[in-house]
């Protein structure tokens, strides 16, 4: 299971994924995995295996489309965000902003309170 | 664990997948090679760098459970029965703006040319009774029964209408709160406003070409409620196109 300081990324490997893949372009799997641990800074380590039906589910969403690049060495699988996965990641990023001002407004709350 | 060895228990527990477990297979030994790659580069022996490239792709069983799940043959079902539903709720609401189209057209033209009956009809001088009772200013058995039939295609295909904003509005709730939000449940762009618009666009065409035929040969008999329901399909078919045709080149909100 992906975690971050024990707490479970599942909810938001998608999101992660969405905006690691935009920023890098069209990428295969390996590179985007490092990014997204490189751009993190090594926080978010997460199982490498565990991001490959993420990219397949977001596949079949049409969040994402691929292509086999045989231009390489080794075959492999390149992956593009599409318009559709532009929009889910607006989507998600809009309800994770919420959630982590929610998660915010109800932590500075209680600091208020409870001195 | 060497990387061969993984890759060979990997394969065997996504025996069965098809394509998609060879190609998930393909993945992820380009993924532990160029792991493997990177760690030898970093100064790690091979076989040091094989079981850490393998330690970070998680144990094989749990990979091979995850890609079960996103390719398991229903995995369709739910994007269909969410665009069922979406699909269902638009229909209906399209007979229901028929039934409203149907009762201008009654007030306009009046009940004989939405639901007029045609040449030869009579009633039994006791449903003529019951017609003229309920309608007493109507001029007549034959205007009665028209108004009263004009009523019927109202009154029912505006029902059908409700129950399709009842079915949009249980959707809309159901997308915020359940977890038919989720892409997984979402029809994807097109396969709900293509087909409906298809579906639309014969039903169009089907129901104006028989009011100009009828026009033609002079029969009135349910003309308005022909011309009714074809003026709205082929507005709503239009409506499906050019929304899908706005999505594609501006994608924003659902993606059916």
């Amino acid at each position: 299971m992906p975690s971050f300081l024990g707490m479970d990324l599942r909810g938001h490997l998608d999101l992660l994924l969405l905006a690691a893949l935009r920023q890098t372009g069209p990428v295969h799997g390996y590179a985007l995995i490092t990014a997204l641990r490189d751009r993190s800074g090594g926080a978010f380590d997460l199982p490498e295996g565990t991001v490959y039906p993420a990219l397949h589910r977001l596949e079949r969403d049409g969040a994402v489309a691929s292509a086999w690049d045989t231009g390489t060495a080794r075959k492999r699988r390149v992956y593009t965000l599409t318009p559709a996965g532009e929009v889910a990641l607006a989507t998600k990023r809009t309800h994770f902003d919420a959630f982590v001002a929610g998660v915010r407004a109800v932590l500075q709350h209680r600091a208020v309170m409870v001195p | 664990m060497s990387v061969d060895r993984y890759l060979d228990r990997l394969f065997d527990r996504l025996a069965g997948t098809g394509a998609a477990g060879r190609r998930a297979l393909t993945e992820a030994e380009d993924h532990l090679r160029s792991a493997t790659e990177q760690g030898t580069a970093q100064g790690l022996s091979r076989v040091d760098a094989e079981q850490r490239a393998v330690a970070a792709f998680g144990p094989p069983d749990a990979v091979a459970a995850q890609l079960r799940a996103v390719h398991r043959p229903d995995a369709w079902l739910r994007p269909a029965f969410t665009g069922a539903w979406l699909a269902g709720g638009l229909g209906l609401v399209a007979i229901g703006v028929s039934g409203l189209a149907a009762e201008v057209f009654g007030r306009i033209y009046g009940p004989e040319f939405v639901a007029g009956d045609g040449p030869g009809v009579t009633y039994t001088a006791a449903r003529c009774a019951e017609y003229l009772h309920l309608f007493p200013d109507a001029g007549g058995c034959a205007g009665a029964a028209a108004t009263d039939h004009w009523g019927e295609v109202v009154q029912y295909r505006v029902l059908a209408g409700v129950l399709g904003l009842i079915l949009l509005g249980t959707y809309g709730l159901a997308r915020r709160r359940t977890e038919l939000g989720e892409e997984a449940w979402r029809p994807p762009r097109g396969t709900v406003a293509v087909p409906l618009g298809v579906l639309f666009a014969v039903a169009g065409a089907g129901f104006t070409g028989i009011s100009l035929m009828q026009l033609a040969y002079g029969d009135r008999a349910m003309l308005g409620a022909n011309l009714s329901a074809g003026i709205v399909a082929l507005a709503a078919a239009a409506l499906c196109f050019l929304g899908n045709a706005r999505k594609r080149r501006h994608p924003a909100g659902t993606a059916a």
